[in-house]
C-alpha cells in the first residue's frame, strides 16, 4: 500500500477550507441550478414578457458559474483526498478561494447587471459587438473575472503539481514504473490522475493566458487586429481542458473513495498507468472536434479532432468503467448514498461519453452541431456524471468527519429524485437533439415548436432533481457544519 | 411658451433623425442583416412589355438582381457592364435568372430596353430588364439593403452598387462594389445555386493568423499564429520539467526512500 501521512495540526485547517469551499458550492449549486430552470421556462413559452437578452445573460451566466463551480469543486475535493499522500499549502487554496469569490462577483454584474450574453465559451469577436444589448464594461468585468480567476486557479493547480512534486518524481507520479514492469514505489491512482489533470489544467490556463493576452493587444493597440480562428483554437483549448479535467478530477475520487465501500483495493498497474499517460496526450487534441464546423481548418486537424475523442475515450473512460464494474462484482458492497452516487456517476460518465463520441464524428456532427443533443451529452457527463461523483465523495468525507450516520430514507429519495429527475430532464434535451431542435434559442419559431414541447416536459423533471438536490444538500450541509464545530 | 418647447424638440428631433438617416446612407448595407430575408413578390413589367412579378422572372432558378437607373451619370452603366463581363467568365452550372429593375419612376420599358440593347444582352433570356411601381421597388429595395435618394443639385440619384444573390425566394448574398470581379460573381452564383461558399478575409488583416488562404489557388496552408497553438504545450513541458527537478532538491526528505535515485 502506499504510504499514508499521518494526520497532524495540518488536517484541521485543510478541513477548514475544504468545507468552506464545499459550503459555498453548496449555495452556488442551487442558484445556478435555478438559473438553468428558468432557461428552459423561457424555452417552455412562459414567461414570454422577459426580452430575449436575458435568456442568453443567465445562459452565460449559468454556463460559466457551472463549469467554473464544479471545477473548484473537484480541486477542493482532488486537494483534501490527496492529503493523505502529499501536502499542499493551504493558504494557496485559500487564495484561490478569494480569486474565485471575486471572479463570480464581476460575473454576476456583468451578466445579471450588465446583461451580458456572450455564452460560456465568451467566443471572440462577440463580446466587442454587442449591438447596444451590454455595455463596454460588462465586456471588461467578463476578462477580468477570467484574469482573476485564472491567476487564482494556476496557483492553485501550480501548488498540488508542486505538492506531488515534492513526493514523487516526474516519472513515478505518472507511473511510469509500472510502465516498464515494476511496481515501486507504489503511487496511488489519484496522484497518477492528479498529476495528469494539474498538467492538463496548467496548459489549458495558458492557452487562456494566450487568448487574453491577444484580446488585450486588440483593444489596447491600433492596428492589431486578432484572428477569430486562432482564437476559437485557444479559447476552446482552455475551455474543453477545464470541463475534461474537472471529469477526471471526478474519476480520481472514485479510485479513492470506492475501495472504502466495496473493501477491496484499487491499485495502480500497468493498465492504468498506460491509460492515464495515453490521456494526457491525447486531450491536448481533443478540443478540435469542436471546430468541425470551421471550413477555415485544415482537414488533418480536423481528422487529428475525431481521432483523438474517438481514442480517449478508451483509456479514460473504458478503462475506469471496466474497473469499476470489477471492483464492485462480487465484492462485499455497501450501498450507501456515496457509493451508490460514485457508481451512478460512472455511469453517467458512460451514457454521456457515448453521446460525445457520436457527436465527436465529423459526418453526425454536421448534423448534431448546435442541435440541443449538445448540451444533452455535456450535461448528462456534468449533471449524472463528475457533479455525483464530487457530491458524493463530498458526502463520504463530511459523514467521516461528522460521524452523523446516514439516514436511509434520505438517501432513497436523493437517489430516485435524482435519478429519474436527471434522466427525464436529459431525456428531453436528447430527443429535442434528434429532432434538430437548435441549442442557444431564447424562444422556439414555429420551424422548432417541438422544442416547446420538449421544455414544458423538461420543467417537470428538473424540479424533481431540485427536490432531489435540496435534499443533499441539507444533508450534506449540516454534516459539514457540524464537522467545522 | 410650451408650443416653443415642443417645436424645439420637435425640430431637435429631426436634426437627430435626419444625421442619423444620412449616416445609414455613407454605409454599405450590411449583408448580415439581410441574409435569408424573404424577397417581396412584386409584380414588375418587362421592357419587352410582359406583365409578370419576381418569382416569374426568376422561374425557380437562382436569381441575380441589381436596381439601377437609365439616367445614372454614375455608377448603374460601367457596373452592369462589369457584370456582363464577368458573366462571360464564369462556369454555367445551372440556369440563373438576373434581373435589373428600375428604381426611378420616370424609367419606362423603352428606356430599360434600349439600356438592355446598350449592354448586349436583349435577345439573352436569362437577362430580364423591368419596371415597377414605386411602393414596390422601395418594398423590393429595403428587403436587400439597397437605399437610393434624389439629389436635386445634381439632378440624380444618390445610390451603391448592388447585386443581391437571392434562393427559393430569399436573399442569399448581397455584393457591394462599382466593378464585380468574375471570380465574386462566380461566389454569387454557386451560392445562389445551393452550393456552399467559403468566406475568407482580405490578406493581411491581422498578425497572427492560424491558416492562411490562397484565393487564386485555393490552397490552406499554416500561418504563423498556429504556432501560438503550441505554447500551452510547451509552456507546461518546460514548467513541469522544472518544477519536478526543482522540488527534488529543495524537499527531499518528502520523497519515499524507495523512489530516490
Amino acid at each position: 500500500m502506499p504510504e499514508v501521512l499521518a494526520v497532524d495540526q495540518y488536517t484541521p485547517r485543510l478541513v477548514r477550507v475544504t468545507i468552506t469551499w464545499v459550503l459555498t458550492a453548496l449555495v452556488l449549486f442551487p442558484v445556478l441550478a435555478i438559473l438553468g430552470l428558468l432557461m428552459r421556462t423561457l424555452q417552455a413559452g412562459y414567461m414570454a414578457a422577459v426580452p430575449p437578452e436575458w435568456f442568453y445573460a443567465v445562459m452565460t451566466l449559468h454556463g460559466l458559474g457551472m463549469v467554473g463551480l464544479w471545477f473548484v469543486a473537484g480541486m477542493a475535493g482532488i486537494s483534501v483526498l490527496l492529503a493523505r499522500y502529499v501536502r499542499p499549502t493551504i493558504a494557496v487554496s485559500w487564495i484561490a478561494f478569494g480569486a474565485t469569490l471575486a471572479g463570480v462577483l464581476l460575473l454576476v454584474a456583468a451578466t445579471l447587471v450588465g446583461r451580458l450574453g456572450v455564452g460560456w465559451y465568451f467566443l471572440y469577436p462577440l463580446p466587442f459587438h454587442s449591438g447596444g444589448t451590454w455595455p463596454g464594461w460588462a465586456t471588461a468585468f467578463l476578462f477580468a473575472a477570467l484574469a482573476i480567476m485564472g491567476v487564482g486557479w494556476t496557483l492553485w493547480a501550480g501548488d498540488l503539481l508542486w505538492a506531488i512534486a515534492r513526493r514523487y518524481r516526474l516519472t513515478d507520479a505518472l507511473g511510469w514504473q509500472y510502465l516498464r514492469g515494476g511496481g515501486t514505489p507504489e503511487v496511488p491512482p489519484i496522484v497518477i490522475i492528479a498529476t495528469v489533470s494539474f498538467i492538463g489544467v496548467l496548459a489549458g490556463l495558458v492557452a487562456a493566458v494566450v487568448v487574453l493576452a491577444l484580446v488585450a493587444a486588440e483593444q489596447m493597440t491600433t492596428g492589431f487586429t486578432n484572428d477569430a480562428l486562432l482564437i476559437k483554437n485557444l479559447t476552446f483549448y482552455f475551455g474543453h481542458m477545464l470541463v475534461n479535467i474537472t471529469m477526471y478530477f471526478g474519476v480520481a475520487m472514485v479510485y479513492e473513495v470506492m475501495p472504502a465501500y466495496t473493501g477491496r483495493p484499487w491499485k495502480s498497474n500497468a493498465l492504468v498507468a498506460a491509460s492515464w499517460n495515453l490521456v494526457l496526450l491525447l486531450v491536448m487534441f481533443a478540443y478540435l472536434h469542436h471546430l468541425y464546423m470551421d471550413f477555415a481548418q485544415p482537414q488533418w486537424l480536423q481528422v487529428t479532432g475525431q481521432l483523438a475523442s474517438y481514442l480517449i475515450s478508451v483509456p479514460a473512460a473504458i478503462v475506469t468503467i471496466f474497473s469499476t464494474l470489477m471492483l464492485v462484482h462480487g465484492s462485499d458492497m455497501k450501498w450507501k448514498l456515496p457509493s451508490l452516487m460514485l457508481y451512478l456517476g460512472v455511469m453517467g460518465w458512460a451514457i454521456g461519453g457515448v453521446a460525445a463520441v457520436i457527436d465527436s464524428t465529423v459526418m453526425v456532427n454536421s448534423r448534431f452541431h448546435n442541435t440541443l443533443w449538445v448540451p444533452a451529452h455535456f450535461h448528462t457527463y456534468y449533471v449524472m456524471g463528475v457533479v455525483l461523483m464530487i457530491l458524493g465523495t463530498v458526502f463520504h468525507l463530511a459523514g467521516e468527519l461528522s460521524k452523523i450516520s446516514e439516514s436511509a430514507a434520505s438517501t432513497r429519495a436523493i437517489v430516485s429524485t435524482v435519478a429519474v429527475g436527471g434522466y427525464g430532464f436529459l431525456l428531453m434535451f436528447y430527443l429535442a437533439g434528434v429532432a434538430g431542435v437548435p441549442r442557444r434559442y431564447a424562444s422556439y419559431p414555429a420551424e422548432a415548436a417541438q422544442g416547446i414541447v420538449y421544455a414544458k416536459l423538461s420543467l417537470l423533471f428538473i424540479a424533481l432533481l431540485l427536490v432531489g438536490a435540496l435534499v443533499y444538500i441539507w444533508e450534506t450541509g449540516r454534516r459539514c457544519v457540524r464537522s467545522l464545530a | 411658451m410650451r408650443t416653443l418647447a415642443r417645436l424645439i424638440g420637435a425640430l431637435a428631433l429631426l436634426v437627430c433623425t435626419s444625421v442619423a438617416y444620412a449616416a445609414d446612407r455613407t454605409l454599405p448595407p450590411d449583408e448580415d442583416r439581410f441574409l435569408n430575408v424573404p424577397l417581396p413578390n412584386i409584380p414588375l413589367t418587362t421592357a419587352a412589355g410582359e406583365r409578370t412579378d419576381v418569382a416569374g422572372v426568376s422561374g425557380g432558378h437562382p436569381l441575380l438582381l441589381a436596381l439601377v437607373f437609365t439616367r445614372c451619370a454614375g455608377v448603374c452603366s460601367p457596373f452592369l457592364f462589369s457584370w456582363r463581363a464577368a458573366d462571360r467568365w464564369v462556369p454555367q452550372r445551372e440556369p440563373v435568372a438576373r434581373l435589373v429593375l428600375s428604381f426611378d419612376p420616370r424609367d419606362t420599358t423603352d428606356d430599360m430596353a434600349e439600356f438592355a440593347r446598350h449592354l448586349g444582352v436583349s435577345h439573352d433570356r436569362s437577362w430580364t430588364f423591368g419596371v415597377a411601381a414605386p411602393d414596390d421597388v422601395r418594398r423590393l429595395a429595403d428587403a436587400v439593403g439597397f437605399w437610393y435618394d434624389w439629389d436635386p443639385s445634381r439632378q440624380q440619384f444618390d445610390h451603391p452598387a448592388m447585386l443581391a444573390a437571392a434562393r427559393h425566394g430569399r436573399v442569399i448574398r448581397l455584393f457591394v462594389g462599382t466593378a464585380i470581379p468574375s471570380a465574386r460573381l462566380d461566389e454569387l452564383t454557386r451560392e445562389a445555386a445551393g452550393e456552399f461558399v467559403a468566406s475568407y478575409p482580405l490578406p493581411g488583416r491581422s498578425t497572427f493568423r492560424c491558416v492562411q488562404y490562397d484565393p487564386r489557388t485555393g490552397r490552406v496552408s499554416l500561418d504563423w499564429g498556429s504556432a501560438l497553438l503550441l505554447v500551452p504545450v510547451v509552456a507546461i513541458v518546460l514548467t513541469t520539467g522544472v518544477m519536478f527537478r526543482r522540488a527534488r532538491r529543495v524537499r527531499p526528505f518528502y520523497r519515499l526512500p524507495s523512489s530516490s535515485s
